[in-house]
């Protein structure tokens, strides 16, 4: 007898273990069986329902933490802030305190890949912040860069980065730079320099709308807005190797005023009454009828880059050997930090605190 | 192949073999009753998944994996009803082969169960289990010499 079967005998004896039998099964029930019970359907909803709570939950409370974290740091209102990049070798913002002492209100959350902080702005609801980070040799970081014009909503710490196509349609910016917002915090005005020449370039705070400012100049940089946000004023160059002047124009590129020569860096008081800019001399104050309203005549501060406090009383003004403050008459020069030379500084909105104004997302701006 | 042709040959295989899955599953868990839920609920296991079915091996080895499965879990499970039957019955046949039965390994004790209830051939045996041709021959043969020689000590 092979191994491979059994004997007869045994054989028997298995068979009658487990006797065969003539059963007849009931399809109708396997396919039954077979279908989605309710039941379970229903247990795996609860299950993706709780799920989705439980993450619903947790947002909230990271959401929560976040602007608990963010309104402990965040400049008080009317504040001065600056760039403390020169410092640190990293992108950070800080507030300076009223005797000049830093206190850091924003820092990149990847240090070595954010590059450099060449500009930045809040909104005037004091809820987005605006900046630019641009490479800058030599190129050593192994982290991807996040470079490029950000807009961070300070309330939910969503941070939208402008796309690179965005730039692509603009012609290809060599870097970003000068970023400011408009007075109703639904634009925003950058710098895209390019080889040869750089131009303005406005787009809605929610990235879309971007398009370039036709000024019909070589060079159109340094916007700064009108307090209705209908103009602009900037610095621009009307041929090559000429000095920078300050011009005012509609948002369209047309009804183009030439207000003061030989100057660079205007700002746009909050009245709307006068342009403060860097001359060779100084800091000079001009209409946008481009009558000059300097106080006696004199410059009322080294020349630099000029940024209005909110109240319109007092002009922080960034030189090269670090930021002073001076009140529009020109009393009171005094200086404040040595950070933040390389940048201009900017106003924390006075009177009100990020995430308690909100405006209604930018429609047909 | 659609599903609704997949869901027929299951059927088919099903009217035919429906005896045969019956007593197999009821030498692994014990009662006719288990044993019926067992080849119920591995049918319709194998119809859910059966877009899982990939054509290889024959349609009736996958549909044994499926059963044997849900039969093998039934087992595990306590009773839910008093066992009056089979290997439970009070006058239990022939106590000396199922206690062999009971002592081999799993997979040999599988594989005697469907060759000698279920009559499958070792390609069919090697699809349900999931094992080789040869495998299935070399634990047949080694099941084989164990109730042997486990009977004839018992006799002797």
């Amino acid at each position: 007898m092979s191994s491979f079967d059994l004997s007869p005998d045994l054989a028997a004896r298995l068979d009658a273990l487990v006797p065969a039998e003539a059963l007849t099964g009931d399809w109708a029930d396997v396919v039954r069986r077979a279908r989605p019970r309710p039941r379970r359907a229903m247990r795996r909803w609860v299950k993706v329902a709780l799920a989705l709570c439980l993450l619903l939950l947790l947002a909230v409370v990271a959401t929560a933490a976040y602007v608990t974290f963010w309104r402990s740091s965040a400049p008080h209102p009317g504040a001065l802030t600056v760039s403390d990049s020169e410092s640190t070798q990293s992108a950070r913002i800080v507030e300076v305190g009223p005797n000049g002492e830093p206190r850091v209100v924003w820092h990149c959350p990847r240090p070595r890949a954010c590059g450099d902080l060449s500009s930045f702005d809040w909104s005037s609801d004091g809820r987005r912040l605006a900046f630019t980070l641009n490479e800058v040799p030599p190129f050593t970081s192994p982290q991807p860069r996040i470079l490029g014009l950000h807009i961070l909503d300070l309330a939910t710490g969503r941070d939208f980065t402008m796309p690179q196509e965005t730039e692509d349609r603009l012609g290809g910016c060599m870097s970003l730079e000068a970023v400011t917002w408009s007075p109703d915090a639904r634009m925003l005005a950058f710098v895209c320099p390019q080889f040869p020449g750089e131009f303005i370039a406005v787009l809605r705070r929610d990235g879309s709308g971007v398009h370039r400012i036709n000024t019909r100049l070589v060079d159109s940089s340094s916007p700064t807005w009108s307090p209705n946000g209908k103009r602009l004023a900037f610095a621009g160059i009307d041929r090559r190797s000429a000095p920078s002047s300050i011009y005012v124009t509609r948002l369209d590129g047309t009804h183009r005023v030439l207000v003061a020569r030989n100057g660079s860096a205007p700002a746009w008081s909050p009245d709307g009454k006068t342009i403060a800019y860097s001359a060779p001399q100084g800091i000079r104050l001009v209409t946008p009828g481009g009558v000059d309203v300097t106080p006696n005549g004199h410059p009322i501060a080294a020349n630099g880059t000029p940024a209005w406090s909110p109240d319109g009383a007092t002009l922080a003004v960034a030189t090269d050997g670090g930021v002073y403050l001076v009140a529009k008459t020109g009393a009171g020069l005094r200086f404040v930090t040595p950070l933040g030379y390389t940048t201009r500084p900017a106003w924390y909105p006075a009177k009100r605190a990020p995430a308690e104004q909100q405006q209604p997302d930018c429609g047909p701006c | 192949m659609r599903g609704h042709d997949r869901w027929s040959e299951i059927e088919l295989v099903y009217r035919e073999g429906f005896s045969r899955y019956v007593r197999v599953a009821r030498a692994i868990a014990g009662d006719r009753e288990t044993a019926a839920e067992a080849v119920q609920e591995g049918f319709a296991d194998a119809l859910r998944r059966s877009d899982q079915f990939s054509g290889r091996g024959s349609l009736e080895g996958w549909v044994w994996r499926c059963v044997l499965n849900r039969a093998r879990k039934a087992r595990a499970r306590p009773p839910q009803v008093v066992e009056t039957e089979a290997w439970s019955d009070a006058a239990e046949p022939d106590p000396d082969l199922r206690a062999q039965l009971a002592g081999l390994p799993e997979r040999q004790r599988l594989v005697v169960f469907l060759r000698y209830f279920a009559d499958l051939s070792y390609g069919d045996i090697g699809e349900a289990l999931g094992i080789e041709v040869g495998t299935v021959s070399a634990t047949l043969h080694a099941a084989h010499a164990a109730l042997r020689t486990e009977l004839e000590e018992a006799h002797a």
